[in-house]
């Protein structure tokens, strides 16, 4: 009995170990509704407006033409992992969630993003981008993932590196999307979203996010679940 | 019956046979305005050919990107027969051989040193060595807002042909990588110095291609 009391104690030290290093930085959007991020967050980006808090999940406060764009105003080493969790992916319209690494501090609209997409241009389900100064270079694409609710985003960036990767609602980890880039070298890391009919058709929680890539991706499952 | 089953079989193989995918390397130019989540600049011709997946190094300077794509064969006919793509053969172990002056006046024409390839480089090297130069210019550009070749600048001009605040840019980015610049002196071209800076970064993966020097 002792023995089993044990082994449950480690084991849950370990998960508790993993969970609170792996993440620098937690927010489950716990909290009044609001049309911003709260005072962790920046926003004031240049052609952007701000998220919204909406019922404890973030939507983009407007619809096509605009889209919503915040950065975490804390900073953070120049190797990132940011995640997020689709709680909403709905409509007959495009919608596009998207976590940032190496975000430049507002107002310059320059980082590299990994996002969920549904409905998109050119079939276009998942994508990392660079973004300079307002303008979205697309790095690597797929088409063939239907991202859902409950999917959980991660975007990392390791040196020149860049991954995009899904984990499917009670599934497994998934590496999508791999490739390099040099242009962006540090920053901070955020969220963007796009909605081209309704707000509420596209809605995030959980974003998470570290510098501290020394652990597994896998690290991040779990947190804020 | 059996006859039937076995024809059925063939059938099916030959349906998955002929949408298998490899992945292909092309230099190949952009397209899309760039508007956010709408219309990204990206590779020409890929989403109109069907391609499912593909991964670039995006050569801002040269409206160009060198992209790996996995492909099927009809995919890859549809994309190598435009007239502003470059195809690399599907076996990037094979060496450049006969091919050497026009890999060469290839890379020379995107503002990529080409005369360091030699006949006896493979393909995968030359890969290697146009993508880590690819990043050069891109840490320049992002790192300055500027391109390091343009006016006036070739990749025949010297590290004295540029401006003090040119050179303080190229150190910058230098630093950035950890890069050694103890060999570089105002009579180094422009040339030498990326091939010297290229040597000195990792190799890299882009999809499921390994850009090394193998």
């Amino acid at each position: 009995m002792r023995r089993r009391l044990i082994v449950c104690l480690v084991l849950l030290f370990c998960v508790a170990t993993v969970t609170v290093w792996a993440a620098r930085f937690l927010d489950d959007f716990t909290r009044a509704d609001n049309t911003d991020l709260g005072a962790s967050w920046d926003a004031g980006y240049t052609g952007a407006q701000s998220l919204q808090i909406v019922g404890n999940e973030v939507r983009p406060l407007l619809a096509d033409p605009d889209f919503s764009h915040e950065t975490v105003n804390t900073s953070f080493g120049n190797d990132q992992r940011a995640s997020l969790t689709i709680r909403t992916f709905t409509g007959a319209g495009t919608d596009v969630a998207a976590a940032h690494v190496r975000n430049a501090a507002p107002a310059t609209r320059t980082a590299y993003y990994c996002a969920a997409k549904r409905n998109g241009a050119g079939g276009v389900t998942s994508e990392i981008v660079e973004l300079t100064a307002g303008t979205d270079v697309s790095l690597t694409s797929e088409t063939s993932t239907t991202w859902a609710a409950g999917d959980q985003l991660i975007c990392e960036v390791q040196g020149t590196a860049l991954r995009l990767f899904r984990i499917p609602s009670g599934g497994s980890q998934v590496l999508l999307l791999s490739t390099t880039d040099a242009s962006i070298a540090s920053g901070r890391v955020g969220i963007s979203m796009y909605t081209a009919n309704t707000v509420a058709d596209n809605e995030i929680d959980n974003f998470a996010a570290t510098d501290n890539l020394s652990g597994a991706s896998m690290s991040l499952t779990g947190i804020g679940q | 019956m059996r006859a039937v089953l076995a024809f059925m079989f063939l059938l099916v193989g030959a349906t998955s046979l002929s949408a298998q995918t490899t992945p292909r390397v092309y230099v190949i130019p952009t397209t899309g305005t760039g508007t956010p989540f709408v219309d990204p600049i990206r590779p020409k011709y890929l989403q109109e050919a069907g391609v499912v997946r593909s991964a670039g190094l995006y050569m801002q300077a040269q409206g160009r990107y060198l992209v790996v794509a996995d492909v099927t064969a009809a995919q890859h006919a549809s994309i190598a027969a435009n007239g502003d793509v470059a195809a690399f053969p599907a076996n990037l172990q094979a060496q450049v051989g006969a091919n050497l002056a026009t890999v060469q006046a290839q890379l020379e024409a995107l503002n990529l040193p080409g005369a360091w390839v030699q006949a006896t480089h493979t393909y995968r090297q030359v890969l290697f060595g146009m993508a880590t130069v690819i990043h050069i210019q891109q840490r320049y550009a992002g790192a300055t807002s500027d391109y390091l070749l343009g006016a006036g600048i070739t990749l025949n001009s010297t590290v004295g042909d540029l401006t003090v605040a040119q050179r303080n840019k190229l150190q910058a980015v230098a630093a950035s990588f950890q890069i050694d610049t103890s060999s570089v002196t105002l009579s180094t071209t422009i040339r030498q110095v990326l091939r010297v800076f290229a040597q000195q970064l990792p190799p890299m993966r882009i999809l499921d291609e390994a850009f090394d020097a193998q």
